[in-house]
């Protein structure tokens, strides 16, 4: 049996592995108990916080959440709703009621139509896993200028940095507007140098040939904002 | 099992026509994250047997018919490649790759924690590149590595071995000619960290004490390959902390 000690350094762990926890402790995700034992249940990092012991996955799909800010675009329109591709599981339903216009049925597509992006909010989630999303908020739009890149929502931390580090220096150097959504795209609105220049980094993410920041990655990453 | 021919799989001295020892397996390598398009992947070579793995999902499930309200489908596909023996194979499902899909469906449901993603599927799509014998061992061992490179929930790891019998002698891990003139074969799917079985298939004859005897070898093989599991996911990610 493959034990991890809590306090210890963080350490890797695979589905399966037991982990030992001296005193108690709250579980929070990745982590099961299975016959008394803690039991992680994804590839990742044991990580502890304020007497939580959590699993930081490794790579894992995204799945929407309540509140996630997220940019997505329309596939499909009913008379009264637009769905939008959202990078989870299931498209996720944005009704006329919460958009920001005022809008007839059968007329959205006056304002959006198939293709259209927008950055949006999850509003709901349900046991089905159905999503309902809002654009009414500080924020909400339709995206009409700029580009939209896709990093990946494993990816999000590197690129933000530890404390938004990353992230200011980029939007400093570039002079963009770059909005990180939390289904890992990302909007670079600005001028077309400064466009290029977040694109060439955010570039290293979408041509990564694995779906998460490998070490490979996060060299030539750190490497490139270095030079910035 | 081709049958009680008498051809003569293991020498006086207990080796077999490869060398190995009774419970000795034939060598593995496993790689991780070799398919740049899917979620998460795996490359298993086991002796000649090369599997390739990819992992997509969850994704919504269609069609519709196949949704469950309370967890997520498997939906698995094993595939041997038309150049992986030295007949060809006809391209497609056959009879025995919908069979190994479905045990292999069954064997991975009871470590993935399916009830995380209702109305879902999860697809697992197992191609066989080249066989020499224990491709559905080898394939499920290496689907197991590819969810968890995937990063879908799953309660523990499942390896898939077996033992069997030649000449009257129970051995670990049959290889072409032990598996065509063999006189039983026993795969199961271990859950190495409970010691839980997921499956369980025999072909031909075992007495009990060679069933328990094959059953020792496989639980011994299973902690093996479980650690050669476990080595190829932590080399993909060490050091790759952010």
């Amino acid at each position: 049996m493959n034990e991890v000690y809590s306090g210890a350094p963080e350490r890797l762990v695979i589905p399966g592995d037991t982990i030992e926890v001296s005193g108690e402790v709250t579980t929070g995700s990745g982590i099961i108990k299975l016959n008394n034992k803690l039991i992680a249940t994804q590839l990742g990092h044991i990580k502890e916080n304020n007497g939580t012991i959590y699993l930081e996955a490794c790579n894992s799909a995204y799945m929407p959440r309540s509140g996630d800010l997220v940019i997505g675009y329309v596939t499909s329109m009913r008379g009264n709703l637009w769905m939008f591709d959202i990078g989870g599981p299931f498209e996720a339903l944005l009704p006329m009621s919460l958009s920001p216009w005022n809008t007839q049925y059968g007329d959205l597509e006056e304002h959006m139509g198939v293709g259209d992006y927008a950055l949006i909010r999850v509003q709901e989630v349900d046991s089905q896993q159905g999503v309902v999303c809002t654009m009414k908020g500080i924020g909400l739009r339709k995206i009409a200028t700029g580009v939209v890149e896709h990093i990946g929502s494993n990816s999000i931390k590197l690129f933000v940095g530890s404390e938004g580090k990353n992230l200011q220096k980029l939007k400093k150097d570039s002079g963009c507007r770059i909005t990180v959504a939390d289904n890992g795209k990302i909007w670079i609105e600005g001028d077309e140098p400064g466009i290029l220049q977040v694109r060439n980094i955010s570039l290293e993410f979408s041509n990564s040939n694995t779906p998460y920041p490998n070490r490979e990655l996060i060299k030539s990453f750190n490497k490139k904002m270095e030079e910035i | 099992m081709g049958g009680y021919g008498d051809v003569e799989l293991i020498t006086g001295e207990g080796k077999r026509l490869d060398g190995r020892l009774a419970d000795e397996l034939r060598p593995i390598s496993i790689e991780v994250g070799v398919l740049p398009a899917a979620r998460g992947s795996c490359r298993m070579t086991w002796g000649l047997n090369i599997a390739e793995v990819a992992v997509y999902g969850p994704m919504e499930a269609h069609p519709r018919k196949i949704q469950r309200p309370d967890r997520a489908v498997l939906d698995v596909r094993y595939n041997m490649a038309p150049f992986s023996t030295s007949d060809r194979i006809r391209p497609g499902f056959n009879r025995r790759s919908r069979e190994i899909s479905k045990v292999t469906a069954e064997a991975l449901e009871s470590i993935v924690m399916v009830e995380m993603f209702p109305r879902s599927k999860i697809r697992v799509e197992i191609e066989i590149l080249c066989a020499e014998a224990g491709t559905r061992c080898c394939g499920i061992t290496a689907a197991a590595v590819a969810l968890a490179d995937a990063g879908i929930p799953m309660k523990d790891m499942l390896v898939s071995v077996a033992a069997g019998k030649i000449n009257g002698v129970v051995v670990l891990d049959l290889d072409k000619a032990e598996d065509n003139y063999g006189q039983a074969d026993l795969p199961v799917g271990i859950m190495p960290n409970t010691e839980e079985l997921a499956f369980l298939q025999m072909d031909g004859d075992l007495s009990p004490e060679e069933f328990n005897l094959a059953m020792e070898y496989n639980m011994k093989a299973a902690k093996e390959i479980h650690k050669l599991q476990m080595d190829a996911l932590k080399s993909k990610y060490e050091g790759g902390d952010q």
